[in-house]
């Protein structure tokens, strides 16, 4: 099957309405990127989902992060998505205005040199993120217990995949299909997904980010509608059992646990917290409850479970623009909103 | 000189269109680039002129692996080709993303247009159609 049999077959596609969607930012930017809606008959629908690690962080966490900020020798260090993110008020961008240590890094590892020049303040790292991440703030609680490094510490809000693809799907999503992401799948490998495919009877398919590959991804999931297979089409990078040894020592650190999802709630064993033997080293992930929309006519909420797009919030592309943002979704480059606003996606 | 993406001024940037970023900052997108050096735990991965130290620990590397680093760890070796291919997509979803480009939604500027029946088919369909397979923009043939 050629590249080129792939796309009639999908622009000429007239069988039942399908609905698929993707899980992963970088995919939401990449579909937007090349139109690959455009090049989709109308019975073959894209939904953006919950794949963005900002987008998906509470409010209480950013208000943590501020409020931990704003003590005297505390400095919060983070990656650059997160910083113009609402809390319930403000974001760390504007605290920073104000005078709050932030230090933004590549890498959570560059917390290390930092707090080792500083030995009199505190560094926080924000750690989000799925499952791609979690193998790095591993590395970082590792450095920080061999070398016995005092004056580090996490606020963790740290998410995993096929929880809350689980409760998509319990609350009766009209998803036939996922597009698996790419790099979360590097890790996990792609058996993540088989007993969810296996429970929901749906196909999951990890795909690449090139056009070719979504398409291929898409023309799958087409073919394997109403079965529950797991389909690896990138094979180039993605094993079935992933990377092992970043999943050893994310075991020895981390521990499956409840997370708070924006605008989704509680979700049970959608998280990874430090196990309390690390426990010394959070700052109160664990009493991050809330979540407050910043303005309570953003529907982020919505969009990140795929029952809205982001074109039918009444804010959308108005009031909240990518140097406006009003909700998460539409700050970071992975976010549905700033996705869709940037590339015109229907 | 700072990158406007993300106000990063330790790592060198470079100029993308009419922006200056860093090019290696992304919160989930895995990066390729070629391990220049091997230092204990970590290796000195060159993207492209900009070069970054990764945490080595997960995968076995070696001096001129491609590799795929996310947040400074490296996480999988990849092959040559495939490494060029992604280094393609992600420059192109660079460029998406560090300008904030209007689009027809906004209420200021001038409208970005999609691909389509009025402005023809995506850069990528345009190019590269000899052998039945398709190519990504600029990269055809």
């Amino acid at each position: 099957m050629t590249i080129l049999e792939v796309k009639d077959y999908l622009k000429s596609y007239q069988g039942p309405p399908v609905t698929f969607m993707e899980v992963c930012g970088s995919h939401t930017g990449a579909i937007a990127k090349f139109g690959i809606p455009t090049m989709l008959s109308e019975q073959i629908s894209l939904l953006s989902g919950p794949g963005c690690p900002v987008c998906v962080t509470p409010s209480s966490y950013i208000d943590r992060l501020i409020e931990l900020g704003r003590e005297p020798g505390n400095v919060i260090v983070t990656f650059g998505d997160l910083m113009r993110v609402y809390g319930s008020t403000k974001s760390l961008s504007e605290v920073k205005g104000e005078g709050v240590a932030v230090e933004m890094v590549y890498s959570p590892l560059d917390t290390v040199p930092l707090a080792k020049k500083d030995p009199q303040k505190t560094f926080i790292f924000a750690a989000v993120g799925f499952e791609t991440t979690t193998p790095v703030y591993a590395a970082l609680v590792d450095t920080i217990v061999r070398e016995g490094i005092s004056n580090i510490r996490l606020l963790t809000a740290i998410k995993t995949m096929p929880a809350v693809i689980s409760r998509l799907m319990e609350r009766k999503a009209a998803i036939d299909g996922f597009i698996a992401p790419g790099h979360v799948s590097v890790v996990t490998g792609s058996a993540v997904y088989e007993p969810l495919a296996e429970r929901f009877r749906i196909p999951f398919v990890t795909a690449g980010f090139a056009p070719e590959e979504l398409l291929f991804a898409i023309y799958d999931l087409v073919r394997l509608a109403g079965r529950g297979i797991v389909k690896n089409d990138y094979p180039s990078v993605v094993t079935r059992d992933g990377n092992r040894a970043a999943q050893q020592l994310v075991e020895k650190y981390f521990e499956t646990g409840d997370a708070i999802w924006r605008g989704m709630g509680e979700i049970p064993a959608s998280g990874m917290v430090l196990k309390n033997e690390y426990a010394y080293l959070d700052m109160g992930s664990d009493k991050l409850r809330e979540d407050r929309k910043k303005n309570p006519a953003c529907i982020c909420d919505l969009v990140l479970m795929g029952r809205k797009r982001p074109g039918e919030c009444p804010l959308f592309g108005s009031a909240c623009t990518p140097l406006h943002p009003q909700g998460a979704c539409m700050v970071s480059g992975e976010g549905s909103c700033r996705s869709y606003y940037t590339y015109h996606r229907e | 000189m700072m990158c406007l993406r993300c106000d990063n001024g330790k790592i060198k940037i470079r100029r993308t269109g009419f922006n200056w970023i860093c090019g290696v900052r992304k919160m989930c997108v895995a990066l390729p680039g070629t391990v220049v050096k091997m230092e204990e735990d970590y290796a000195i991965v060159d993207f492209s002129g900009n070069t970054v130290k990764a945490f080595a620990g997960f995968c076995p590397v070696k001096v001129g692996s491609r590799v795929l680093v996310h947040a400074g760890c490296i996480l999988q070796v990849v092959s040559q080709s495939q490494a060029e291919e992604t280094e393609a997509i992600l420059r192109d979803m660079e460029e998406m993303f560090s300008p904030i480009k209007p689009s027809s939604h906004a209420k200021e500027g001038v409208a970005a247009e999609p691909f389509g029946e009025k402005n023809g088919p995506a850069p990528f369909l345009q190019t590269g159609e000899k052998d039945g397979m398709l190519r990504t923009g600029g990269e055809a043939g």
